[in-house]
């Protein structure tokens, strides 16, 4: 039987990142402003893990102007949302292989 | 992996779930706004006989979505989050057709009852499908709680004209309590 863990991939499984995708599964897309404040994180630091994930192609990145002011809207691709749900399943499986779900 | 790590990622991932959730879905606002109307309704139910009904409705049914949907597009503007609109939309357009369908069908049979509890029935199962967009259970206890009541004024046959105007003024009620409740859990946790 194969462990849940060899189910988590380097890309998504990283605090951040994995908060970044939670957010933007449940929404259409979130702006940049949006996402830092919610994980609390620096600008710089929300950004490299920006790059990590569309180099990954499992977000799109779209540069606006809006009253003539630049804001950065990020968005889930499929691939994005693919690989968030398998995340989330990879964990899942590996809590209920530690801890049966009837001991929780 | 450590079954805390896993564990504390997983509850990170609700939490954030949850928050995205309640900024996206100021429901307070739709619930307010319609449940005051509801309640103008039953006035005019009383003042002018359920018939009015029809016309009230033709007339802020389209008002109130309007600024619902302004609503909720600026709010979203300014917290920088965004939701898919049409499944919003199409619920709203449902709610306010099969409300109309219904209240002149009940009318064209000469069946006052249809036309009483038909679009509170549902206005309940549009509520009932925004509860299920919003993953809110709260919404989704009051939707059942109210349809409940629409059958229960059928079972007890209250006299058409009266369950009408009792209806409007029980909806109205429930949804502006529920959406003050709401507003406040919703400011008061951030």
């Amino acid at each position: 039987m194969n462990h849940p863990v060899g189910a988590l991939t380097d890309t998504v499984h990283q605090r951040v990142r994995l908060g970044i995708l939670s957010v933007l599964a449940e929404s259409r897309r979130a702006d940049f402003g949006y996402l830092r404040d919610a994980l609390e994180v620096t600008d710089g630091n929300l950004s490299k893990h920006l790059q990590v994930l569309e180099s990954a192609a499992y977000i799109v990145v779209e540069k606006t102007f809006e009253d003539r002011r630049p804001r950065t809207w990020i968005a889930l691709t499929k691939a994005g949302r693919d690989a968030f749900a398998g995340e989330v399943a990879a964990l899942r499986a590996l809590l209920d292989r530690v801890t049966p779900r009837g001991r929780r | 992996m450590a079954r805390e790590t896993a564990d504390t990622l997983l509850s990170d991932i609700e939490r954030l779930r949850r928050r995205t959730r309640t900024d996206l879905h100021p429901t307070w606002f739709p619930l307010v706004v319609f449940g005051a109307l509801s309640m103008a309704s039953a006035a005019v139910a009383v003042r002018f006989g359920p018939t009015a009904l029809g016309f009230f409705w033709a007339v802020t049914a389209p008002l109130g979505s309007i600024a619902t949907g302004f609503y909720y597009w600026r709010r979203q503007d300014r917290v920088g989050l965004q939701a898919p609109a049409a499944p919003y939309l199409i619920g709203a357009a449902g709610i306010v057709l099969g409300a109309f369908l219904t209240g002149g069908l009940g009318g064209a049979l000469g069946a006052p009852a249809v036309s009483a509890l038909g679009p509170p029935l549902f206005v309940s199962a549009g509520y009932l499908l925004f509860a299920r967009l919003a993953r809110s259970r709260g919404l989704a206890a009051v939707a059942v709680a109210l349809a409940l009541v629409t059958v229960a004024t059928g079972v007890a046959r209250i006299p058409s004209d009266r369950a009408a105007w009792t209806l409007a003024l029980v909806y109205g009620a429930v949804f502006v309590a529920t959406g003050l409740v709401f507003r406040a859990s919703q400011t008061g946790g951030r």
